[in-house]
């Protein structure tokens, strides 16, 4: 495998997504390539970076009137047209019974 | 809900770059998913579910091409980087996170959402390609390019 073919195929290598036989070639270039392993620490500390990121703040449009943050500022025209103007938090959602 | 309706409007955040569109996207996503409950058979998490739609929902958005003029990054810095703010939090690491948004936001956005829904919302390669209707080869590739892009504008923060 090439240096080229193997840097493909390490972020796949990082989240343990290759078959079995393209890990053992991914594996065995590594072991004589410092140039990728060095290729490889770098995208490995990027995504290290990435599981640092914050969640995203919630929306003021989709949280409810009564958490002190008002009323929501963005319902979508078909909504609107339906008389939902209420926000997300008052749909129906949880009656599915669905989840993790 | 209340955690589903954070992380889809977060999606549609980052991938939109302005809260009022996101809000709009997010909004929409769930009036979809109440429509549409009845279909869902529980094969996937409702979480990825939901993902699926508002992340399709975005990329529709900004294939039509018609959105308000957003600079784009900007707004998600405002609202993401250095949420917690406190003292506690060093010049150094805000910078770092500030540099890392606008960095995903620069990303193509066939990229940008396989990045978000991988490194950000933890989603594997099959409910990735699930939830956009593409190959599995597809979602590794588009990774991979996703974190060889922002490792080249990351690269002053590496060690």
């Amino acid at each position: 495998m090439t240096c080229s073919e193997t840097r493909d195929l390490l972020s796949a290598w990082l989240d343990q997504a290759l078959d079995d036989h393209e890990r053992e070639q991914v594996e065995a270039h590594l072991g004589d390539c410092p140039e990728c392993r060095r290729e490889l620490e770098g995208l490995r500390s990027t995504v290290s970076l990435l599981s640092r990121v914050e969640p995203c703040s919630g929306s003021r449009g989709i949280r409810g009137p009564g958490d002190g943050q008002g009323q929501s500022r963005a319902v979508v025209p078909e909504a609107r047209k339906a008389g939902l103007s209420a926000p997300l938090r008052q749909l129906p959602l949880e009656a599915g019974g669905h989840g993790r | 809900v209340a955690t589903h309706q954070h992380r889809v409007f977060g999606v549609a955040l980052r991938m939109l770059g302005s809260a009022a569109e996101a809000e709009e996207a997010a909004q929409e996503a769930f009036l979809r998913a109440h429509r549409s409950l009845p279909e869902f058979r529980g094969e996937a998490k409702l979480s990825t579910w939901l993902y699926a739609i508002v992340s399709r929902l975005c990329l529709n958005r900004l294939a039509m091409g018609d959105r308000r003029a957003v600079r784009h990054g900007e707004e998600i810095l405002l609202r993401v980087a250095d949420p917690h703010g406190g003292p506690d939090t060093g010049a150094e690491r805000g910078e770092m996170e500030a540099a890392l948004h606008r960095a995903i936001a620069e990303l193509d956005e066939d990229r940008r959402v396989v990045v978000i829904l991988r490194d950000l919302e933890g989603l594997s390669y099959e409910e990735i390609a699930s939830a956009l209707g593409i190959e599995l080869g597809t979602v590794r590739s588009r990774l991979h390019r996703a974190r060889k892009d922002l490792k080249g504008k990351m690269e002053r923060f590496l060690p």
